[in-house]
């Protein structure tokens, strides 16, 4: 059954906060996209999340960004980083 | 200040703060536009606005029209980004005599807006992130910069790369927020 857009997101950000380790701290969670992809039952989600990912120390903070591959049902098929074009490199 | 602007309410407010503010507009979102206004119903077929992966319909040329008339009189281009929307268009868009309509209609639009130039020696004073982002994106980050106006792009490479130091809308997140609800 399909899931509302956001039940989508929010599969993404439980499946996040879960393989997140509790040495690690996420905060600032934003959406940056939001595409569907396929149609019919090959329909899925593209949810690109960023959130400031905290070290140990406060001024230990960087900004990341993931993409995750969600099925209508609400189920993440996929999660990687999203990398600029020039990390790709 | 609001810092990201998010939704179209803070574009609203960010506009009523900054009311010198221009937007300037990434070569995409100029085409949906401009495709959009020659003929909203093409842009579901159109393989500039399928193959990017995108997926632009008539909702998202709504969406982007309530986003430029907060900026009504003040949308900026670049040359370099009009140079792409002219190969783009002739090389991907119609043939023969709707291409000879849809220059016509696209150019009462233009000629609203105003243009900024930025030599290229200026613009390669920031010759590595030329060389990562090309002429068309830093030309439009260096307008951002020297004028203080706002981007707006679906680019998020872009969008992430110079979040910090210019006022930048995503049009994805505008999309998931105003068209899909979702919001963090």
């Amino acid at each position: 059954m399909s899931k509302t857009p956001r039940e989508i997101v929010l599969a993404a950000y439980k499946y996040l906060a879960d393989i997140t380790p509790p040495t690690q701290k996420i905060s600032e969670v934003r959406i940056e996209e939001f595409v569907p992809v396929g149609s019919g039952i090959k329909k899925k989600w593209m949810v690109v999340l960023s959130y400031d990912n905290i070290g140990e120390f406060p001024f230990d903070k960087k900004r990341e960004y993931k993409e995750f591959e969600i099925t209508d049902g609400g189920e993440v098929v996929s999660m990687k980083d999203k990398k600029s074009r020039k990390e790709s490199e | 200040m609001v810092k990201y602007l998010s939704d179209i309410n803070k574009i609203g407010y960010y506009r009523f703060r900054h009311p010198e503010a221009c937007l300037i507009l990434d070569t995409n979102i100029l085409l949906l536009f401009l495709i959009g206004i020659y003929d909203k119903g093409y842009l579901k077929y159109c393989p500039l606005m399928t193959d990017n992966g995108k997926n632009y319909t008539e909702e998202h040329f709504d969406l982007l029209e309530k986003i430029l008339k907060i900026f009504i009189g003040r949308i900026v281009i670049t040359p370099q980004i009009l140079a792409e929307v002219n190969s783009l268009s002739r090389i991907r868009l119609f043939k023969g005599k709707k291409l000879n309509e849809y220059f016509p209609r696209i150019i009462q639009e233009i000629e609203k807006w105003e243009e900024n130039y930025i030599h290229f020696r200026t613009l390669l004073k920031e010759r590595e992130q030329v060389i990562q982002f090309g002429f068309t994106d830093i030309s439009i980050i260096a307008t951002a910069k020297d004028k203080g106006y706002a981007i707006l792009t679906d680019e998020l490479d872009l969008y992430r790369n110079f979040l910090e130091q210019v006022a930048i809308i995503s049009f994805s997140t505008i999309v998931a927020y105003e068209l899909h609800k979702v919001g963090m």
